[in-house]
């Protein structure tokens, strides 16, 4: 394994990316490749009762007969799906972590690298935390106290042991295993991620986070998390993630599903921050990710928030199923990319029931040699009487090597509907940066002043601390490119 | 499974009453369809899965046999009378051939406008093959090939440089007979700071006479540096019929232009029109208002390309919908890197009046260069119930009321026509 | 207050400024007029540090107040800070930025440079609407992005509100007047006249002389191709107006 004293951070290939480290961590790791038998040694490893084997196996057999999908818009080096380790994890003294002692050092050291405490005494006030390093969820903070709410907050594959019902109930009701090429892998091989429910009418007083690090080498993540807020209940819930620079490409291709019940909310934010390759294009991941959420129960709602500032290649469309009479889905979407990282990101909000209501606010930034795309569907059927939606789709360039495109599709099959869909493009020029410097602003001062000012929209949906970092990331990113 | 288009009915069928047709075309084009027809023989039928072909599938069409028609007959001028357009040079295409001119009235305002068929009209397209053979992206390709294959009368209208005509040419292209198909071809050249209008009727007869009818026509504009060109179609179809047409426009430099493409829908009704703004400072306007009754269908495919320097797109489409009616609208917005200090405006307006009807839209922008202005939009509502009560409240009928909210729904688009003879046909269509 | 020697300045490799000097005193206004292409508005770029424009030779010395400065040394935002004030012919648009947020960014990074507290938003907001008043401004107005759909005369009624937040030393009037209708420029120059006082300088740059009627000069300057050519008092504009540049030229 290649450290990172290999890639030291301030060379040419790290760039600014100042997540690039990579630890030394004593590894269970499984061979290369991909096939029935390596689809079972997950499931064995992981403890997993019958009907999840069954599932994985039904969904490696299904994945077995698709094809990869192409998008017209680019191209990148094709994926050998028999080149890359499916099961990498720190090992374990003994049979397992018992509590967050026994996990390895080193893998504490990186979380703690990376600003994610995981020590009981260290932990971060009002956010729990389940870290995910490589295929496996290391350590989870705050379970006692969320435990006496009833609120179940674990690593999936414990989750499968501990509440196998509440699992079998909920999990591929949102994104079933044939429903994509990616989402039907990630089904066969996903190691871990996190489980949450919350129990009726209870407000989850912190907020939960899972941290994900891909670490080893050649390893693909395919992370599932499954979140259930039932009847009245709240839920926010932060998502986090970095990788070590490598030259490959590294591929993570998760599967989130989120479903509220009767008068339910989540919210589900997530700052993405893989590493996205270096200037010429080298290296990054492939972030190839199903993101869905069902407003299954009346009056309940489901709001996604990203900050996607890294990965080499970005598929990512968090959607709302719009089931429950009076549902809301939000959509609300900062995407930055800059060097060569292509992203395709947007949403789908398919509004099923009476008065649903779905809002998309789509801000992209693009720099470099960057493409950068919005893609989103908004889908009114017959039954959706009193349906609105209204989206916004804003773009942002700087220089002129890069795109910015937007691709809406609205579709309406009730009358009662109302959309509306607006989109601009504007650009940071030097120009713009002159004259807010002649007012007194230093140089970073002017370039952090029009992305806030761009981005306000999404950044107040984030929490505080979130925003703060979102801003500051962007910020890092774009130094150098303006002017 | 993917189907060849050879393997059709449709194809087959004009194909077979195509031999010997057309002996009398120029060496260069039976050359260039040549090629064609290795193309159209190895062509796969577009999917649903097409993005092209998403919203308006083309299963039907391909199940059904047309006939190329050599010559008119039963004709009946009569029919078409209520039609022509006072004031203007009426020009009649009969089953895609030239029938001739039309006028009631004596019309003014052409000095410098010549209008060419048959074998002078060949020599036009000969000058300007770079325009004739052109494939941009955003054509319906097939359909482009198959009428570069089976057109059989083609005009051109030529506009001499620095003259403006204040006249309007009419062109009336009219189908009459059921299981007809038909590939009209006009080109349009407006030299240096000259300046034209000019207006197509595509009428179907078929509700006389029963039966399918396939219009597939391809026209192709040139304003050259400063020239101007007032540019609007008008859509008589029945359901009965089918209509696949392409408009595409190459405008240099500071050359400006305007089209209104009003329709009623058809069976198949399916609009590509593209502009290439390839000299700084041009200008297009492009506009359209769908009005849908019945089963009535209309996609409209828009393609602005922005090429050059301080270049300048705007676009509105209007769509009302009645009954069963299906509406789509695909605008592409596609700023080139050399295209700096372009300024592009599009939004498309749907107006839904029944349960039963249905809007696909997909207002798209491609960007890739910086300084640019672009706003893009599109909205899809009903009827104000307040406003509606208003106009009750001062004593006017629902339905009244409704019509009035539609006119006004109707008015900008309308009012961006400037020739009053345009406006004048388009309001009574 | 401001010394300019001898300065030579291009942009894009054509020399503009050919020799120019000027020398400012606190307490003064000067106005600077000349044709199209003279170099005025190189000058008043020069001056605020824009990087498109580079000065070939000659100095520019500048002094607040106690402490001299070599101005082309400085950053454009360190000039600011400094208060040199620029308002721009052509005010650039920033989307997407609400006025009421730059402002604040702008006069808070003035006080920080020189160690002074900071204003919150609440005490800003009434410091702001007070400025505004002055200038017969919508309240609307700060909730819009800065410049974005603004009128011509809106535009130029934001510079000068810009120029009273941050209460300049030097301010340099860029054609302040282009673009604006009588009432409009009558608004605008009784702010810049409010703002007039014995320890700040103003420079006006203009084609006209019309401002000059409401915005009265101590010094006017004749600029021609690069140069100074001739300098004088108010009536100097006068005789420009009526009779034009050709006869300074023989």
């Amino acid at each position: 394994m290649k450290d990172a004293s290999e890639y030291p951070s301030d060379n040419k290939l790290t760039g600014d990316y100042k997540y690039g480290f990579s630890s030394e961590v004593d590894s269970d790791t499984i061979p290369k490749g991909l096939n029935e038998d390596v689809v079972r040694l997950i499931s064995l490893k992981k403890g997993e009762p019958p009907f999840m084997l069954e599932w994985r196996l039904k969904a490696f057999r299904h994945w077995q007969g698709m094809k990869e999908p192409h998008w017209p818009n680019f191209e990148y080096r094709p994926i050998d799906y028999q080149d890359i380790r499916y099961y990498s994890a720190p090992r374990k003294k003994g049979d397992g972590p018992a509590s967050l002692a026994e996990v390895d050092a080193e893998v504490v050291k990186t979380f703690e690298k990376l600003g994610i405490p995981l020590s009981e005494q260290k932990r971060l006030t009002g956010v729990a935390v389940d870290a995910v390093f490589d295929s496996v969820s290391v350590g989870t903070t705050h379970q006692a106290e969320l435990e006496k709410m009833g609120i179940i907050f674990c690593p999936i594959s414990e989750a499968l042991q501990k509440h196998p019902d509440l699992v079998a109930k909920y999990i591929g009701t949102v994104v079933p295993y044939q429903d994509n090429f990616f989402a039907s892998l990630n089904s066969a091989v996903f190691t871990d991620g996190s489980f949450c429910y919350i129990p009726p009418g209870v407000r989850c007083p912190v907020e939960l986070s899972t941290y994900f690090r891909i670490n080893a080498k050649e390893t693909g993540q395919f992370e599932r998390t499954l979140i259930v807020a039932d009847k009245g209940a709240y839920v926010s819930y932060l998502e986090g993630c970095t990788a070590p620079v490598r030259d490959e490409n590294q591929l993570h291709a998760a599967v989130v599903e989120l479903i509220a019940l009767d008068d339910a909310e989540i919210k589900y934010s997530t700052v993405q921050n893989w590493y996205a390759g270096d200037k010429e294009g080298r290296g990054g991941i492939y972030n190839f990710v199903t993101k869905r959420g069902k407003c299954a129960g009346r009056n309940s709602r489901i709001s996604w928030t990203q900050v996607e500032a890294g990965s080499a290649i970005t598929w990512k469309y968090p959607s709302c199923i719009l089931q429950g009479d009076n549902s809301v889905g939000e959509f609300y979407s900062v995407a930055l990319t800059n060097n060569r990282m292509l992203a395709d990101t947007g949403t789908k909000m398919i509004h099923i029931g009476k008065n649903t209501t779905s809002t998309i606010i789509s801000k992209g930034i693009s720099s470099d040699y960057a493409h950068n795309s919005y893609r989103g569907l908004v889908k009114i059927l017959p039954s959706a009487d009193n349906a609105r939606n209204f989206s916004q789709c804003d773009s942002m360039l700087i220089g002129n090597n890069c795109s910015a495109n937007t691709f809406p599709y609205i579709e309406v099959e009730n009358n009662s509907a109302t959309t509306e869909h607006e989109a601009t493009t504007s650009r940071i020029s030097a120009d713009q940066i002159f004259y807010l410097q002649s007012r007194g602003l230093e140089k970073e001062e002017a370039i952090s002043l029009v992305i806030n000012g761009f981005c306000k929209e999404v950044f107040k949906t984030l929490p505080l601390e979130f925003a703060v970092e979102a801003v500051k990331l962007l910020e890092m990113k774009l130094e150098g490119s303006v002017g | 499974m993917t189907q060849l288009l050879a393997s059709t009915p449709f194809l087959a069928s004009f194909k077979a009453s195509e031999s010997g047709a057309f002996e009398d075309i120029p060496l260069w084009l039976k050359e260039a369809r040549r090629i064609d027809a290795c193309w159209l023989d190895s062509f796969e039928l577009p999917s649903f899965r097409d993005e092209e072909w998403k919203y308006t599938p083309l299963t039907s069409l391909w199940r059904r046999s047309f006939d190329l028609v050599e010559r008119l007959d039963g004709v009946i001028p009569e029919q078409l009378k209520p039609f022509l357009i006072d004031g203007a040079r009426n020009v009649l295409v009969l089953n895609g051939h030239y029938a001739g001119e039309v006028s009631s009235l004596p019309a003014e305002g052409f000095a410098g406008v010549t209008l060419l068929s048959g074998g002078a009209a060949y020599d036009v397209f000969k000058d300007g093959r770079q325009y004739f053979s052109a494939v941009t992206r955003n054509d319906a390709e097939l359909f482009c090939r198959l009428n570069r294959q089976f057109l059989q009368d083609p005009l051109a209208i030529l506009v001499k440089p620095g003259t403006t005509a204040q006249g309007l040419v009419h062109i009336l292209n009219v189908v009459t007979s059921p299981g007809v198909v038909v590939f009209p071809r006009i080109f349009i050249r407006v030299g240096q700071g000259a300046a034209l209008n000019v207006l197509q009727s595509y009428l179907s007869l078929s509700s006389l006479t029963g039966g399918p009818q396939l219009n597939v026509p391809v026209t192709d504009i040139v304003l050259e540096a400063g020239g101007g060109l007032e540019y609007g179609e008008r859509h008589l179809q029945s359901v009965g019929s089918s209509y696949i047409g392409a408009v595409r426009v190459w405008q240099k430099s500071d050359s400006s232009f305007k089209s209104m493409m009003s329709t009623t829908g058809a069976g198949i009704f399916r609009s590509n029109i593209s502009v290439m703004l390839e000299g700084a400072g041009a200008s297009a306007q492009i506009n359209g208002l769908h009005d849908l009754h019945a089963e009535a269908h209309a996609d409209s495919h828009t393609f602005l390309e922005h090429l050059a320097p301080d270049t300048k797109s705007d676009q509105l489409y209007k769509c009302i919908l009645y009954d069963a009616a299906h509406s789509v609208f695909n605008g592409r917005v596609f700023v080139r890197r050399d295209a700096q200090k372009t300024s592009s405006y599009q939004l498309n307006k749907n107006l839904l009046l029944s349960r039963e009807c249905r809007v696909d839209t997909k207002p798209q922008l491609e960007i890739m260069a910086d300084d640019v202005k672009c706003t893009h939009g599109a909205t899809i509502s009903q009827l104000d119930e307040e406003q509606l009560f208003y106009l009750q409240t001062r004593a006017v009928g629902r339905e009244d009321s409704v019509g009035m909210l539609v006119r006004g729904f109707m008015d900008d688009v309308l009012s961006t026509v400037s020739h009053p003879l345009i406006r004048k046909a388009l309001m009574k269509g | 207050m401001l010394k300019i020697k001898d300065l030579f300045a291009s942009v894009e490799g054509t020399q503009i400024l050919k020799g120019l000097t000027l020398q400012v005193n606190p307490g003064e206004v000067h106005a600077i007029m000349g044709p199209n292409g003279s170099g005025k508005s190189t000058l008043s770029k020069i001056l605020a540090g824009n990087p498109q424009y580079t000065v070939d030779s000659g100095s520019v010395e500048y002094d607040p107040g106690g402490r001299s400065f070599d101005l082309l040394g400085l950053e454009p935002d360190v000039r600011a800070k400094e208060g040199v004030f620029l308002a721009f012919q052509y005010p650039v648009e920033v989307p997407g930025v609400p006025t009421s947020m730059f402002l604040r960014a702008a006069y808070n990074a003035v006080c920080r440079h020189h160690g002074v507290e900071e204003m919150d938003p609440m005490d800003f907001d009434v410091f702001l609407h007070e400025k505004m008043k002055a200038l017969d401004m919508d309240d609307k107005f700060i909730d819009r992005a800065v410049n974005v759909d603004f009128s011509g005369g809106e535009k130029k009624r934001n510079e000068i509100l810009q120029m009273a937040v941050l209460n300049p030393r030097l301010a340099v009037l860029d054609e302040t007047d282009s673009g604006l209708d009588v009432d409009s420029m009558k608004i605008v120059s009784s702010g810049v006249n409010k703002l007039r006082n014995k320890t700040n300088a103003m420079i006006v740059i203009t084609h006209y002389q019309r401002l000059l009627n409401y915005i009265k000069p101590d010094f006017v300057h004749v600029l021609l191709k690069g140069r100074i050519i001739k300098s004088g008092g108010p009536e100097l504009a006068l005789e420009v107006e009526n009779r034009g540049y050709d006869w300074l030229v023989k």
